[in-house]
């Protein structure tokens, strides 16, 4: 099953690199990366897809937590909970 | 009042009460030299040979004061020189700021001369680091460095700051530094608290496996406490040797792939494992199951990412290590634990009344005589460390200063170089293997210059020791690349920098050189000959369970 990461960040494209970096470091399975800036503009949602499962999970949220401009981390599941906005992208070739 | 940027940063380091910075000036750091040319009756700049020279002499002084270590140096080269020792602070928590300059902005990402993305670069291996484009910001980013370095777990943090920005002007308003206390939920750690206490009252077998968290939360008076009133043995981490007193009765040394064999058996046979400030490296624990395979484990530490990263445990008490033992103190019962103690005693190798020759423990027990409990030693990496951590009886905090996590061979002289300037009273003592020495002997010309007192012991030995005897124990005997012929004769070397040097074979020549070298108070490169088949014992085969020791 598909688990989300949801991670509100500073809004900078480093933290991008610091979340990303250290779950690639881990051989961490991602499926799809989306940064999106929120109505607070010094605010970003950062949501990682991954199959991984509940441990390796909760192990790269307690890393995520440590980084400085991490303001929290949720999976998916609790996200949901209070109405978080997910948003899916399809991608279509036209022959 | 108005300030240029560069002005602006020593301003904002004198509200961190900085006064001692490593460093090398460069293209990029131009302005940022200039500024502190006006003001070195406040700052001490150490320039030494090479910036990873200066990146460990900032680790140095900050490991053996407990202070924020600072570090300048300049775009490209200069800032990937650094590279080496902010991993090596990194990985051993070590607070530190690195300030490099950059490329003025209107020539970034044009690959310019000296042009690096440092902050790309050190991504992975700093706590946090920052890009100052806009000068208006600068202020604020240097005082959130210092904070971040050196709260909760601490560690490195860069600030990379373009030429263009320490020229231009920003008003400066002066800020306090706040001294802000973390807290932690009580109400979650008084249950769990309460939960330990009844695990270590409950314990007939326990030992407390402390590393340098203890330390860092400045803990080792109430380790002591905790330790003498539940009467329960201690192990250390390399990290965390000289937390608890090594010749006290409870104080079992080094534990881990070199460790004493009491340690290792005390761990294996105990019944409950607490782990303070201790993150169960593969070097400690081995076999993650077997480390312990009967013990409880609780787990005290204020970085949650290291609770059940390594090994299992079951219990936990996130916190300032400090306070934590102080509250479990209050309520864990004095016990007789004589029963484990005599059993541990059992494991201890019985000492032989050898005569005296010239071995490392020789030589490290003369320097202990000689020098006294007050010398901070660094080390470099490698069999004279491992020798250093087992025979060296540490008994004060922070006077064990070596690459831990990262072993960084070349760390130990520049470490030196920043103990004794953030120490300048207390006697340093560099031991050095030939390999490592090698490294980064150029920092000598450093000693030479400041005039620091640093007494060198070169372990020489003409061989990579540690890796010749992984060859030698695991490779039958193929010693590849691992010998170092002649060419350097290091007394001429060490003269050659203006310093002593003095070759010994022998203990009382040894007492000689070293009383002289305390007694002169000059920098000494003390060789010591040593047999390249002297092995560090005792040793647990990497993959084996820290009780499968090799003795000899």
């Amino acid at each position: 099953m598909n688990r989300i990461l949801f991670v509100e960040v500073n809004n900078q494209p480093e933290v991008l690199m610091r979340v990303v970096g250290l779950l690639r470091r881990r051989a961490f399975h991602m499926k799809s990366i989306s940064m999106v800036e929120t109505e607070n503009p010094s605010l970003a949602h950062l949501m990682i897809t991954t199959k991984e499962d509940d441990y390796n999970i909760e192990r790269a949220m307690y890393l995520i937590e440590k980084i400085v401009d991490v303001h929290h981390v949720k999976t998916m599941e609790e996200a949901l909970s209070e109405h978080a906005v997910t948003k899916e992208t399809d991608l279509y070739r036209v022959m | 009042m108005k300030l240029t940027g560069a002005e602006l940063v020593l301003a904002c380091l004198k509200e961190q009460e900085v006064d001692k910075i490593f460093g090398y000036p460069g293209g990029a750091v131009i302005p940022l030299y200039d500024a502190l040319y006006d003001q070195m009756d406040h700052f001490q700049h150490i320039m030494t040979c090479h910036e990873q020279g200066a990146s460990h002499g900032a680790d140095g002084y900050a490991r053996s004061t407990g202070k924020v270590g600072v570090c300048f140096a300049t775009s490209g080269p200069g800032a990937t020189n650094t590279v080496t020792g902010i991993a090596t602070a990194y990985l051993d928590s070590v607070p530190l700021v690195v300030i490099t300059g950059q490329v003025p902005a209107n020539l970034l990402g044009k690959d310019s001369f000296q042009e690096i993305d440092i902050t790309g670069v050190t991504l992975p291996i700093t706590k946090q680091n920052y890009f100052v484009r806009d000068i208006g910001k600068l202020a604020d980013v240097i005082r959130d460095a210092f904070e971040i370095a050196r709260s909760g777990r601490p560690g490195p943090v860069l600030i990379d700051i373009p030429k263009n920005v320490f020229l231009e002007k920003v008003t400066y308003v002066k800020k306090q530094r706040t001294k802000e206390n973390e807290s932690f939920s009580n109400e979650a750690n008084n249950n769990m608290l309460m939960r330990a206490a009844n695990l270590i009252n409950g314990s007939t077998k326990p030992v407390i496996y402390a590393g340098g968290g203890v330390i860092l939360s400045e803990a080792s008076q109430e380790l002591y406490e905790l330790a003498t009133k539940g009467n329960i043995p201690v192990v250390n981490t390399l990290m965390g040797l000289g937390n608890f007193p090594r010749e006290h009765a409870l104080s079992l040394g080094l534990v881990g792939m070199h460790g004493m064999k009491e340690s290792n058996m005390a761990v294996c046979g105990s019944d409950l494992i607490i782990a303070i400030g201790a993150r169960f490296s593969d070097r400690v624990i081995g076999v993650a199951e077997e480390f312990g395979a009967k013990a409880k484990v609780i787990h005290i530490d204020i970085d949650q990412s290291e609770i059940g990263k390594n090994k299992d445990v079951d219990l936990w008490i996130l916190g300032d290590v400090k306070k934590v033992i102080v509250d479990l103190c209050k309520i864990i019962v004095n016990k007789d634990r004589s029963e484990w103690l005599a059993q541990i005693d059992d494991w201890k190798v019985k000492k032989i009344a050898e005569e005296k020759t010239f071995k490392a423990k020789d030589i490290l027990q003369c320097a202990w005589n000689i020098l006294g409990e007050d010398t901070v030693v660094t080390t470099e990496v490698g069999q004279h460390q491992m020798w250093t951590a087992q025979h060296f009886p540490f008994k004060k905090p922070r006077t064990f200063i070596t690459s831990g996590g990262l072993g960084t061979m070349g760390y130990g002289l520049g470490a030196a170089i920043g103990v004794q300037v953030g120490n300048p009273n207390k006697k340093v003592l560099h031991i050095a293997g030939d390999g490592s020495f090698r490294m980064n002997c150029n920092e000598l010309a450093t000693v030479s210059k400041y005039k620091l007192p640093i007494i060198t012991l070169l372990f020489n030995n003409a061989t990579l020791g540690m890796v010749r005897q992984w060859q030698q124990m695991f490779c039958n005997g193929r010693y590849s690349e691992t010998d170092i012929t002649g060419e350097v004769n290091y007394m001429k070397l060490v003269e050659a920098y203006g310093l002593r040097g003095r070759q010994v074979d022998k203990i009382c020549d040894l007492e000689d050189a070293l009383k002289e070298a305390v007694k002169t108070r000059k920098a000494t490169v003390i060789e010591c000959i040593l047999s390249k088949d002297d092995n560090v014992f005792p040793m647990v085969p990497p993959g084996k369970p820290i009780n499968h020791i090799i003795l000899e």
